[in-house]
């Protein structure tokens, strides 16, 4: 069994072989990187993130130093804490403020990485992108083909009739 | 066994733009081989080999898998939008009219309200009122806990309402101001 470690710092490297390193605490924000050091214990080596470049690895790291002093969020997710379903905190705003293909690897990292606020963070964002939007425009903001025949979206529509408010 | 060795001719080994075709994560050498069980060395001129080597690069939200797309779905601030992806293309249909993910949107974006006792608004609880009118709360009957939810939800909102309900029909009252027993709206709606 794998003693608990007092290491500082760890060195996390990308996809593209940088190694970044951070402390320990930070690194912790993900849960894989957590489950790993506690099962491993000391790690002198670099940890590979295979599935993230060093670009959006710093970004994530950023993320994770400014949260890291956040409590850890409670399991049951029905907490009465939880804030409304959109709201997202003035700097997480900010640094989602990126270009679409920064956002959805921003979410695909902390996806891979088990950051759930992170994860949660980055849904909202693309959620309020969705905010009000027609299905149309939803297509023109993320420059999506419409793979519907006019006859399918007009069996949708019908479909979904019941959920307008009349 | 040893890996196919296939060749491809340097000619094709670009894209349009000037960026290497190596680089993307679909480039064929990326992909899993074959499984011919033989070398295959594909010439330039052989007939067989592929005319284009055009790597279709997806829209960063279409490299989402699906659990993300659900994730940012029942993220959305209400109905109107959640039910606008089910117009956006064949895949975000697909989740949308997944159970799981209708019962998702419900608990994420209702429930907090009723838990924290702010008020829910009349078109709110229409909204539900529909919901369950139109699926039944028998579609809702599982073992899971998010149904045992979601059905706890649908019977919690539909009785306590009766000031806000002016504006409803006849049959919405009747249920929302609790004239009709559990039983009844069961049977009503399931």
């Amino acid at each position: 069994m794998a003693t608990p470690s007092t290491q500082a710092t760890v060195k996390l490297q990308s996809n593209d072989n940088v190694v970044i390193e951070v402390e320990r605490a930070i690194a912790e924000r993900s849960v894989l990187i957590k489950n790993m050091l506690e099962d491993c214990g000391e790690v002198t080596d670099a940890i590979p993130i295979s599935n993230v470049n060093e670009s959006i690895l710093r970004k994530v790291i950023e993320w994770c130093e400014h949260h890291k002093n956040d409590p850890v969020a409670a399991e049951n997710e029905n907490d009465d804490s939880r804030k409304k379903t959109t709201d997202i905190d003035e700097w997480d705003q900010k640094f989602m403020n990126v270009d679409q293909e920064m956002l959805f690897e921003i979410i695909l990292a902390a996806n891979f990485l088990d950051i759930k606020p992170l994860l949660d963070t980055g849904c909202k964002t693309v959620a309020n992108m969705i905010k009000g939007k027609s299905p149309e425009e939803i297509r023109k903001l993320f420059n999506i083909q419409n793979d519907f025949t006019p006859e399918e979206e007009e069996q949708i529509r019908r479909e979904n009739e019941w959920a307008e408010d009349r | 066994m040893p890996s196919p060795n296939i060749h491809i001719p340097p000619s094709q080994a670009r894209h349009d733009n000037g960026k290497k075709a190596e680089d993307s994560p679909l480039h064929p050498s990326k992909l899993p081989a074959p499984d011919t069980g033989t070398n295959v060395t594909v010439s330039g001129e052989a007939s067989y080999a592929p005319k284009s080597r055009y790597i279709f690069r997806p829209q960063p939200i279409e490299r989402l898998p699906k659990e993300l797309l659900h994730e940012i779905a029942i993220r959305t601030c209400v109905p109107k939008d959640f039910f606008a992806l089910a117009l956006v293309n064949k895949r975000f249909r697909s989740i949308i009219e997944t159970l799981y993910t209708r019962a998702s949107f419900l608990k994420k974006r209702f429930l907090p309200l009723r838990m924290n006792g702010k008020a829910v608004y009349a078109g709110e609880i229409r909204f539900l009122y529909r919901y369950f009118c139109h699926f039944g709360l028998t579609t809702l009957y599982s073992s899971s806990k998010l149904h045992a939810e979601v059905e706890s939800l649908a019977r919690r909102t539909l009785r306590p309402y009766s000031g806000i309900c002016g504006e409803w029909t006849k049959r919405e009252k009747s249920c929302v101001s609790g004239k009709l027993t559990e039983g009844e709206l069961e049977k009503e709606v399931g």
